[in-house]
């Protein structure tokens, strides 16, 4: 299924993917706030310690006026105040378990396109998390090979960087082994997403069937659904890094509430195209399910006899009907 | 080993007391100190004296032959040339071997017979027992040896004009830490001594084996930085021989001279030395001999490579023009021009301010990549850079560490120092003027890193390394006695620039740039002491510092002042309702406390509502100080050294205290962290 092979007046998933983001935009709202209090919270600490030292201090003022490098250095490597990282690891743990619980809420909202209550919505978050738990053993076990060809890159440039007279090979075989494996890392995310909305969608109970699923899927659409996830991953990317590097060179850095806005807009913003990524997924995995039609049964081809006694046969020979399921690409309806 | 390093600094303050009185400095402070010095070291044992302690031979010159009558130096000559050295060298890529003859013509200018004499052979430190690689590992227990890692210079033959074969004479000495597997000192015995104001000349064989480039020297696929390659004989100082091992925090020290050097290469290889090129010649073998002199200099290294790409320009200076030779790596064309501004500048920048530089050329090797540990190293008229191809210009790394290897050239090139024991003097001063004049080209704010959302500036740089070990080891510590190499260089590099700018805040900047102008002008071509060089300090300033450098120079006291208290109470707080209005009294306190142990005198700053301004000057002493105000205004802000001048205070935090809170810069920290921390959970949260 690709862009040109929707019905007139259908729209793209990805914009029926945007459509229903938007629709249920509660959802983003209440992860990004998630996402905010947990990061607040995880250096509390920190900027307590931080605000004893700085708060009543005039030094502080190199931190404020433009940034110090140096004053932070010192900052950090005093020995009568020591300041730790704070509870971060702590925090991404807690946040990375509310993604996974939340995830199944969130599918089962965009396949129904409607709004959930809480109860339904922790219903069925409680109902897939097991299910999406285990999913990620699957999902590591992928990343092995994935490890291992980001190893070998790592190696081949390592060895081209330190035999080759010039480092551009070796830099030149680095960066491509970074595109390769971020483009592999993006098609497992990609793959266990069609895996994580089959489960919702089809309320597949066994993960590895999901698993095995949506291999298949991706397989036979390689081209609609990477393009699909792809186009939203570099739009992110794009404007994430784009927004951040303008605000860091052009952006007042005495502006605190400012930086705060600018931060938190493009945070959400990242945060927005994860979940039009689900949505667009889930709404091409539905219009597919749609589209799609049970295997025909095949009735034998009769075999007849060319003598003049039974020519012309008495019934018009039956047509068998083209070979649409799960698992092939489907036509247009 | 503890005891050792002890008496071994001693030792080195017995010798710096000594030479302050023999300079007649009326100074009670050092005659008092020497006083220390020599009750020190009368407690020495000889056994842990830290000099090759290589005894004259007690011949008196009488009886010994003199038939090699040393010859006048040429007029013109700006050093004493105590040595020449002629060398024939062939490197053969194939086996990373040196094959090389070397004639040394040794002048005995110490003043009495000579017939023990140590030589350095400091390729031999590149062996897996070596002192070098035992502290290596001390200092850092993940270090791990390789084969190619090793190096090695052995002396095939060796005679002198007169005195027939030395080889059975020569033996391995280990003046330092009696590692007996320590091989890069040895020493031969003269079947006679060499009589004062005579002179010997040796002839040797040896071959060098090449490490894969380590401690600056050594070979990377077909690049060759070659340092320290040949047997180098010690320098007398002060009445005794001076040869120390070579350690893993250690440099070199040796007497200027001459070189004349032939160097065999593949034909296609580019040279770079430092040196004249005084001829080429083609052989029939497929190879070229390059020859090359120098003179007033302390040593001779050299670089190949058939991958460089030559850079050539002239600056001309007071001395007259100087050809500069930029020998690029492939890769690093993005540096070319950074390289010859930097090095441009930085000549006429010490030109300007501490005198004439006097060589007709300078070379600057651009090492490959990958090859970092041949990076930023100085030797007489070549010095290697430092870069990568991905090196941004608002990171001025390049810079940097060309004007520092340049500087080299000033402060170990002809202040030629001994890095074994004083190494704070070259590379502590040079990282001094390092600050200087890299403020002066790339501004005092800007100078390591100018972002638009950051900076940092050399001096920073500077006092960060010195805040990471800044307590272990004083500035005097020889160099393989330092804790660890963390102390090493945070002491001897970041330490000395921040207390040489914290002095220059308190003399002015303009009687410090007189003070290290008279140091090269005066010392250059010599080997001055650390007592020599605050003696022209103080000279120089005008006044006796000996109380700040007894704590920055020789002491490991931390300097940390801090404001302690900050309280304004209405005179009648007794009341019901204390008046608080226009026109109230109010008693105010500021309490300072002197945390650290180094005692600086400073001044306080203290600001009331009214717009009034208090200063004191504290000289201190005592640990605290409260300074109390009758006054109708209350306190705002006390401040500890308001003009900054104190670099060495390891805290700047706490050397002020507003009564107000300003919380703006720890939100603008939180609203970042905050921000940085949900992109990571965001990130994390990915495998779901």
């Amino acid at each position: 299924m690709t862009s040109n092979e929707y019905n007139p007046g259908e729209t793209h998933p990805l914009a029926s993917g945007a459509s229903v983001v938007w629709r249920h935009q509660r959802i983003v709202w209440w992860i990004f706030a998630i996402n905010l209090v947990f990061a607040f919270w995880a250096g509390r600490g920190v900027s307590q310690r931080v605000g004893d030292i700085l708060d009543h201090s005039l030094a502080a003022g190199r931190l404020l006026h433009g940034f110090s490098i140096g004053a932070y250095q010192e900052l950090y490597s005093m020995p009568q105040q020591p300041i730790s990282g704070g509870a971060n690891q702590e925090f991404a743990i807690a946040f990375f378990v509310v993604i996974l619980f939340a995830t199944g809420g969130v599918l089962e909202a965009y396949r129904r396109d409607e709004n959930l209550t809480t109860g339904e919505f922790f219903a069925a978050s409680g109902k897939f998390f097991w299910r999406f738990l285990r999913m990620i053993v699957f999902l590591l076990l992928a990343l092995i090979p994935v490890s291992i060809i980001g190893a070998i890159f790592f190696a081949l440039n390592g060895h081209v960087y330190s035999t080759n007279i010039s480092d551009g090979p070796g830099l030149l075989i680095g960066l491509i082994g970074l595109v390769v494996v971020a483009v592999l890392l993006m098609l497992v995310r990609l793959w266990f997403d069609m895996a994580e909305v089959i489960t919702v969608v089809e309320n597949q109970p066994k993960v590895r069937r999901s698993v095995v699923e949506a291999w298949r899927l991706l397989w036979r659409n390689f081209g609609s659904l990477g393009w699909l996830y792809f186009r939203i991953s570099i739009l992110a990317d794009v404007v994430f890094f784009a927004g951040l590097w303008l605000w860091l060179w052009y952006g007042p850095s005495e502006a605190i509430a400012l930086s705060f806005l600018v931060g938190q807009v493009l945070i959400l913003f990242w945060l927005a195209c994860r979940f039009w990524q689900r949505a667009a997924e889930t709404v091409w995995y539905q219009r597919y399910q749609t589209l799609s039609v049970p295997a025909p049964v095949l009735v034998p081809a009769p075999t007849w006899n060319t003598s003049a006694s039974v020519w012309p046969p008495a019934d018009p020979m039956p047509i068998p009907l083209p070979e649409v399921g799960p698992g092939t690409e489907p036509e247009e309806s | 080993m503890a005891e050792f390093s002890r008496a071994s600094r001693r030792s080195c303050m017995l010798w710096t007391g000594l030479v302050a009185l023999a300079a007649a400095i009326p100074c009670y402070a050092l005659a008092h100190a020497a006083q220390q010095y020599s009750e020190t070291a009368a407690v020495s044992s000889p056994s842990a004296a830290p000099r090759t302690t290589t005894a004259a031979t007690p011949v008196s010159a009488a009886n010994a032959p003199t038939p090699f009558p040393i010859t006048p130096n040429p007029p013109g000559a700006l050093s004493d040339r105590i040595v020449a050295y002629s060398i024939d060298a062939r490197l053969d890529p194939g086996t990373k071997l040196i094959h090389a003859q070397e004639t040394l013509d040794w002048r005995n200018t110490t003043g009495q017979p000579q017939q023990d004499l140590p030589f350095h052979l400091y390729l031999n430190a590149f062996q897996p027992t070596s002192a070098w690689i035992t502290e290596a590992r001390r200092s850092n227990p993940g270090f791990e040896w390789k084969p190619e890692d090793y190096g090695s210079i052995q002396i095939t033959t060796m005679d002198a004009t007169g005195f027939g074969d030395l080889k059975p004479s020569l033996h391995f000495t280990q003046p330092d830490d009696n590692n007996r597997d320590d091989h890069t000192v040895a020493q031969i015995h003269l079947p006679t001594p060499v009589p004062a104001g005579g002179h010997v000349v040796f002839h040797i064989q040896f071959d060098d084996q090449l490490p894969e480039v380590v401690a600056r020297t050594g070979y990377l696929r077909d690049f060759y930085m070659i340092g320290q390659w040949f047997p180098k004989i010690g320098v007398w100082w002060h009445g005794e021989w001076n040869c120390h091992q070579f350690h893993d925090n250690t440099e070199f020290f040796a007497d200027f001279g001459t070189f004349d050097v032939r160097l065999t290469v593949p034909k296609n290889y580019i040279v770079g030395a430092g040196g004249d090129l005084a001829g080429e010649t083609a052989n029939n073998d497929g190879t070229k001999t390059l020859h090359f002199t120098a003179a007033d200099t302390h040593d001779f290294s050299w670089t190949a490579s058939p991958s460089f790409r030559v850079i050539t320009s002239t600056w001309r200076g007071s001395g007259g023009p100087v050809l500069i030779r930029i020998l690029m790596s492939p890769g690093h064309e993005g540096t070319d021009d950074r390289y010859m501004k930097t090095i441009k500048e930085t000549l006429d920048t010490f030109d300007q301010w501490y005198g004439q530089y006097p060589y007709d050329r300078i070379t600057v090797v651009d090492p490959p990549h990958g090859g970092f540990k041949a990076g930023g190293m100085e030797y007489p008229t070549l010095i290697t850079g430092d870069t990568d191809r991905l090196i941004p210009r608002s990171l001025r790394l390049p810079e940097i560490v060309l004007e520092h290897e340049f500087g080299h050239q000033y402060w170990y090139g002809m202040v030629a120092t001994n890095e074994f024991e004083e190494a704070w003097l070259d590379e502590g001063i040079n990282s001094y003027t390092e600050v200087k004049v890299m403020d002066h080209l790339y501004g005092a704010h800007t100078s390591f890193l100018n972002l638009p959302f950051a900076t940092l500036s050399e001096d920073e740089a500077e006092r960060m390394m010195y805040l990471g070990a800044p307590n272990y080891d004083p500035l005097t510590q020889f160099a393989w006695q330092f804790v660890d190499g963390s102390s090493y260089g945070s002491i001897t590099y970041g330490k000395t620039a921040t207390a040489l700018l914290t002095l220059e805040k308190i003399v002015g900047e303009d009687t410090m740039r007189r003070a290290i102008h008279m140091w090269f002008q005066r010392y250059r071509f010599t080997h001055p002491t650390g007592a020599d060089f605050l003696n022209t300090l103080n000279e120089v300033a005008g006044q006796n510092l000996d109380w700040y450098f007894k704590q920055a120079v020789s002491g490991t006291q931390v300097l940390d002042y801090a404001v302690e208290q900050v309280q304004s109470d209405p005179l009648d707080w007794y009341q019901k309702h204390p008046s608080t209005g226009k026109g109230a009294q109010y008693r105010s306190y500021v309490v300072v406390h002197r945390i650290g142990g180094f005692v600086f005198p400073t001044d306080l700053e203290v600001k009331f509502d009214d717009g009034e301004v208090a200063h004191e000057t504290w000289d201190g002493h005592d640990r605290w100080v409260r300074y109390t105000y009758v006054k109708p205004a209350r306190i705002i802000s006390a401040e500890i050294d308001p003009e900054h001048k104190i670099l060495l205070d390891r805290n700047f935090y706490n050397n002020s205290y507003t009564v107000r809170a300003d919380a703006r810069p720890r939100n603008k920290l939180t609203v970042w962290g905050t921000f940085v921390r949900e992109w990571v959970f965001q990130l994390c949260a990915w495998l779901t």
